[in-house]
């Protein structure tokens, strides 16, 4: 049998990923109108830095929802997993930042 | 980078056809997207993996907010999954940035077409391994209601380490090609882990998400992310996976797999031209 907190997981994840999803689209959407509309304008590309920021932001939502769900659920193996997975992708973007500002 | 309507336009079409494909064949639409915006609209090879990536954490995150609660993606096996494709994700990225864009591209080509021959020679391979419904699927194991058959498909994992090698794998492919990386996973749970290709799918779609973050934000912090090229693929691929999914509920998995093998076969050839040239 599939258990109960399995299910609720699945839901609340679901949850997050629709919530950042919808709102990193309709960011993207706007910012991708002001860029056609104006051009030669920064805004629209702005506008769009912050939707993809959004966009990369939501499955590092997932991933730390992820670990308190499973504290929660005293699953100490998945836990660790799921937040070693947070650790690398925190590594990842330490990574971009220092070797964007060096190059 | 000016955009102009038209170039916004043919880049979100672009990415309704990868985004249509990659529903169909669980790979999140980067194997299509990429060579579509080198060879097409003349991108350079780092920009196209970056802008492909953005679209493949669109997917990801699109496709399991809708599955999540269906039963079908497994998700202790995804957790457990992501640890090595996302340390893949990030040796990749790494070794990414050292690489020319001709290495890459060369790579690309190779992944393809690769992965089209392994499909090829598993067109008919029967690959869900019913168990009767008292048997326990184990601690990574799942099961799920399959329409067609009317029944509910139990399955365990097995060689998990072979399923976590391939995972890495995936996980730098990523980085490095702008894939999802269920190019390899799929194929590679399915055969020797013993998953379900329906569950394969939902469970690499579900993983891609994070995996697809890592090299991304490598790439978006170096700057290598064109903003509004990325806004029109994403859109796309977005529309495109909506209407792909719908269609995917109802294809056959041999149809799916031969479909996918011409696509990567046709990809391959054109990136391989770019690299010779």
């Amino acid at each position: 049998m599939r258990s109960a907190p399995l299910d609720r997981l699945e839901r609340v994840l679901g949850r997050v990923l629709r919530i950042g999803s919808m709102l990193s689209t309709s960011i993207l959407a706007l910012g991708l109108l002001v860029a056609l509309v104006a051009p030669s304008s920064a805004a629209g590309p702005a506008v769009i830095r912050a939707g993809l920021l959004v966009l990369l932001a939501t499955p590092v939502a997932r991933v730390v929802t992820s670990v308190f769900e499973y504290a929660s659920d005293r699953d100490w193996l998945f836990a660790s997993l799921t937040f070693v997975v947070l650790a690398i992708v925190v590594g990842s973007l330490l990574v971009g930042l220092l070797s964007g500002v060096r190059s | 980078m000016l955009i102009t309507p038209l170039l916004a336009l043919v880049l979100f079409l672009a990415g309704g056809v990868a985004g249509i494909l990659g529903a169909l064949l669980g790979l999140g639409g980067g194997v299509f997207l990429v060579p579509f915006l080198v060879l097409v609209l003349h991108q350079p090879m780092h920009a196209a993996v970056g802008i492909s990536l953005t679209t493949v954490i669109a997917t990801s995150s699109v496709v399991s907010a809708g599955t999540a609660g269906r039963g079908l993606m497994n998700m202790r096996l995804g957790m457990t999954l992501e640890v090595a494709t996302t340390a893949g994700a990030l040796a990749g990225g790494l070794v990414a940035t050292a690489l020319s864009a001709r290495t890459l591209q060369g790579m690309f080509a190779i992944v393809a077409a690769g992965t089209a021959i392994v499909m090829l020679t598993r067109l008919d391979r029967r690959n869900v391994r019913l168990v009767s419904a008292g048997v326990d699927s184990g601690r990574l194991g799942g099961r799920y209601y399959e329409e067609e058959s009317g029944g509910e498909v139990v399955y365990s994992v097995h060689r998990l380490p072979l399923g976590l090698l391939a995972s890495f794998v995936a996980g730098s492919m990523s980085s490095l090609l702008g894939l999802g990386g269920g190019i390899i996973k799929v194929p590679a749970l399915n055969a020797w882990c013993g998953v379900p290709l329906r569950a394969a799918a939902a469970t690499s779609a579900f993983m891609i998400g994070v995996t697809a973050t890592v090299g991304a934000s490598i790439y978006f912090w170096r700057g290598q992310i064109v903003p509004t090229l990325a806004a029109a693929a994403v859109l796309g691929v977005l529309a495109g996976s909506r209407a792909g999914f719908v269609i995917a509920a109802r294809a056959r998995a041999r149809w799916l797999k031969l479909l996918m093998a011409v696509v990567l076969l046709v990809v391959s050839a054109l990136m391989l031209a770019r690299t010779l040239s």
